[in-house]
């Protein structure tokens, strides 16, 4: 079976490795982007099969991104999960109407949560 | 000014201008009486009623001012209120990133990713995940107490099955009542309505309940659930009774004061942030219901709490209160 690859889109750096390490040894492709504009840019071009998305971030945050990526014709399939440390609902509804598949607090979850959720959504086995 | 400022002095401007015009009018009528008085009286009627229009002038003058800065202090609590609770929600936010970096490197190195470790290593680990997932479930339950002294939190009521509520959390526990063996028994009221509450707030105050009594009582102790319907004052008790720690008689006055933990569970337990019992207190008095409790050090306690079957009124609010999510 093809590795999927993972767009991480997530400006902490000790937080994207932390991810990149744990995404690369459960055997997926990884491809990072530290702000929104270039996380929508590398999506839009190399077309992961999910992304992590972070909402604080620098340039453009992860809110604008998703809604950037809405509008485009393959963009507004990709499955997304928002990745955050905002517990705000305002956030959590404007992820909810842009179609995202879930909404984690980060320091709620596990290195192996977020995998599950990942793998879940890509209809692998956990 | 404003055009709603001004509409607000129409009416006293108005008001002020017809008492001049008719004080004028009721002067110069008695003065055409060309009586010895009326010129005398006229004067008083004319100076008398230009006092009169003038002070109602100043009055309502006044109240208009007075209005006016009750409105603007509410307005900067307003602000105020809002800002304190966007530093909450940032302050939560820069604090669980690096949180978020110590429980996921703890978690890297302990599943055995980076090389094996020894049991040493594996220990101190385990304690420092622990610790950073204590501290998330404190950050949560700050957030939650911030939004409760705030008023920022919204209530959304929708019609709950109380009981399915309940068993629902304690499935939620299954694991923990296992492993501890507990001896366990429920009884729910067949004849308790559909009540209007909201899920997420009824839900901390189910979970803060069960996991005390799961927390806090011994291996193979008792916990017993029961649902009833006080027909009388139309409400619903439920009571949450265990085998535990129990409190100690001279700390019973502080259980519902944040951040209290008693004596005799410091010792035995790190777990616990203090908040839960606050919590589900100030939950329940935002719609009249109310929390007790019974308990004998060393013997264990009863908690119980009253929900009217009135449920909860709706409540806008820019904020939510957070289940756990593992919430033992």
């Amino acid at each position: 079976m093809d590795k999927k690859t993972i767009l991480i889109v997530e400006d902490d750096l000790a937080l994207l490795r932390a991810l990149h390490q744990k995404l690369i040894s459960e055997g997926f492709n990884v491809i990072e982007a530290k702000d929104g504009k270039t996380g929508l840019e590398t999506a839009l071009q190399k077309q992961p099969d999910l992304i992590l998305l972070d909402i604080v971030m620098p340039i453009m945050d992860g809110m604008s991104m998703l809604e950037e990526l809405r509008k485009d014709k393959w963009g507004e399939k990709v499955p997304i999960v928002i990745l955050t440390n905002l517990s705000s609902p305002d956030n959590f509804s404007t992820a909810l109407k842009h179609k995202v598949f879930d909404y984690l607090v980060k320091a709620n979850w596990t290195l192996q949560d977020v995998v599950n959720k990942v793998k879940e959504r890509l209809g692998m086995t956990l | 000014m404003s055009k709603v400022k001004l509409k607000k002095l129409i009416a006293p401007t108005l008001f002020f201008i017809l008492m001049i015009i008719s004080t004028i009018a009721f002067s110069n009528a008695i003065e055409n009486l060309n009586t010895d008085q009326s010129y005398q009286l006229s004067n008083y009627t004319f100076y008398g009623g230009l006092t009169f229009a003038f002070i109602f002038f100043i009055i309502s003058f006044q109240h208009y001012q007075d209005q006016r800065s009750i409105e603007k202090a509410y307005s900067q609590t307003k602000i105020i209120d809002e800002t304190k609770s966007q530093f909450v929600t940032i302050a939560s936010h820069q604090l669980r990133t690096p949180l978020t970096a110590i429980k996921w490197y703890a978690e890297l190195l302990l599943t055995g990713g980076l090389g094996n470790l020894n049991d040493n290593q594996k220990e101190y680990l385990q304690e420092l995940f622990h610790a950073s997932e204590k501290m998330a479930e404190l950050i949560d339950a700050l957030l939650n107490v911030s939004r409760i002294e705030m008023g920022t939190f919204s209530v959304n009521p929708e019609p709950v099955n109380l009981a399915s509520l309940i068993q629902e959390e304690l499935k939620e526990l299954s694991m923990q009542i296992q492993d501890k063996n507990f001896k366990f028994s429920e009884k729910y009221d067949q004849t308790i309505p559909l009540i209007n509450l909201d899920v997420n707030l009824t839900k901390i105050i189910i979970q803060n309940l069960l996991s005390n009594a799961v927390k806090y009582t011994k291996q193979g102790g008792e916990i017993t659930i029961s649902l009833e319907l006080i027909q009388k004052s139309s409400k619903v008790l439920l009571s949450v009774k265990d085998t535990g720690y129990g409190i100690p008689l001279n700390q019973q006055s502080k259980v519902f004061t944040k951040l209290f933990r008693a004596d005799n569970i410091k010792q035995l337990d790190t777990q616990g942030t203090g908040l839960g019992l606050y919590v589900i207190k100030s939950i329940l008095e935002t719609f009249n219901g109310k929390i007790w409790f019974e308990s004998t050090e060393n013997i264990g306690s009863t908690f119980f709490i009253e929900i009217p079957i009135t449920g909860m009124p709706k409540k806008e609010g820019k904020r939510k209160l957070t289940p756990q999510k593992h919430f033992v």
